[in-house]
């Protein structure tokens, strides 16, 4: 519960950055999408059976939703089905693959 | 194979298809509303504090650029210079219409102050907090200096949402102010800040540094007020017009307030 709660905050401060402070630092007129970054690298760091990941995803998700104007639930579908392609291509595929 | 997996994805797949399902209800707008509400005051510290520290980075940065970027404000004050002139008698006119009428624009229309809060994490939208007054949906927004920004998209309580001209979902006309005359074309925004005035007949002599303001057609915004200037120009010869790319005069990192027209229309 506590490590959920930390990750809930980390999100809605990266979301916060990203619309506010970020917004004055775009590179090449792009803004980076930090949320995105922080799902994907957090799976590709967490273990094949962990669950922390998916909700990072879920929560990431419904957030860039809510503070953006497009249809409500895409970004949370696209970030979930990233960690899941994540999970299963990253630690089975390429882990064995390349990695072993 | 983990037995838990196959639940989970069909876990997944209900709420995913949960949450879509909301759109046709329109529930979304109501939790945006209440998250914009409960986040502005933080919102609003973020973005200020975004613009403090670029300006400040931003005069480290730029400071090899300032002598070129002098000179040629300095050639461009010239040419400036002339088009006052030339504009000298207009002026006359206006402002004895003006005094005559007892008119500034603020007069002609119900103004609204906002403050941005943030910008929306996808397409260019901003959030702004309206300090005081009614606002309506649709209502053009500019700045203090009467460069138009874009249109309200969305009210939520004292929240409205600015679709900036630069939205990719804009298309709006516009005129071209050259030597000779004006032009119209068709203003569309390209997402990032970005917009390009397209249509423009072949023949017509538009150079860069033109002026963009706003036209009476369509109706959308009151007809003159400045968006930008052209900063380069494309031509195709398969293509009977040309695009000119605009540089954006509504530029958001030096902005605080904006001012909403009520009653326009």
């Amino acid at each position: 519960m506590k490590k959920f709660l930390i990750l809930f905050f980390v999100l809605l401060l990266l979301i916060l950055l990203e619309t506010g402070f970020l917004v004055h630092f775009k590179v090449f007129n792009y803004i980076p999408n930090l949320v995105l970054l922080f799902v994907i690298g957090f799976n590709l760091f967490e273990e094949k059976e962990g669950r922390i990941g998916i909700v990072l995803a879920v929560l990431g998700g419904l957030f860039l939703d809510i503070f953006s104007n497009g249809f409500f639930g895409l970004m949370t579908a696209i970030l979930i089905l990233s960690s899941i392609i994540i999970k299963v291509a990253f630690k089975d595929i390429l882990r064995i693959s390349i990695l072993k | 194979m983990n037995r838990r997996k196959p639940k989970l994805v069909i876990f997944l797949i209900i709420f995913i298809s949960l949450i879509f399902s909301l759109n046709l209800l329109g529930f979304y707008k109501g939790t945006r509303g209440v998250f914009n509400t409960v986040f502005s005051p933080v919102q609003k510290i973020s973005w200020n504090v975004g613009k403090s520290v670029s300006g400040f980075f931003e005069n480290i940065f730029y400071l090899h650029s300032f002598k070129e970027e002098n000179e040629k404000l300095l050639s461009y004050n010239k040419i400036l210079m002339e088009k006052v002139s030339d504009l000298g008698s207009l002026k006359k006119e206006n402002e004895f219409l003006r005094n005559s009428l007892d008119l500034g624009l603020g007069d002609v229309y119900d103004m609204a102050l906002g403050s941005i809060v943030s910008k929306e994490m996808f397409g260019d939208f901003l959030l702004v907090k309206v300090e005081d007054g009614n606002v309506s949906k649709n209502a053009p927004v500019l700045t203090k200096d009467k460069v138009v920004c874009g249109k309200i998209s969305n009210i939520y309580n004292n929240l409205i949402e600015v679709s900036l001209l630069s939205n990719s979902q804009n298309t709006f006309s516009a005129e071209i102010i050259t030597e000779n005359e004006r032009v119209e074309g068709v203003l569309r925004g390209k997402n990032n800040f970005e917009l390009y005035v397209d249509l423009i007949p072949k023949e017509k002599e538009i150079k860069e540094g033109d002026i963009v303001v706003t036209s009476s057609l369509g109706n959308d915004f009151p007809e003159g007020l400045v968006i930008g200037t052209i900063k380069e120009i494309k031509r195709d010869d398969a293509s009977p017009y040309i695009v000119g790319e605009v540089n954006f005069a509504c530029n958001i990192n030096d902005l605080e307030n904006l001012l909403i027209i009520n009653n326009f229309r």
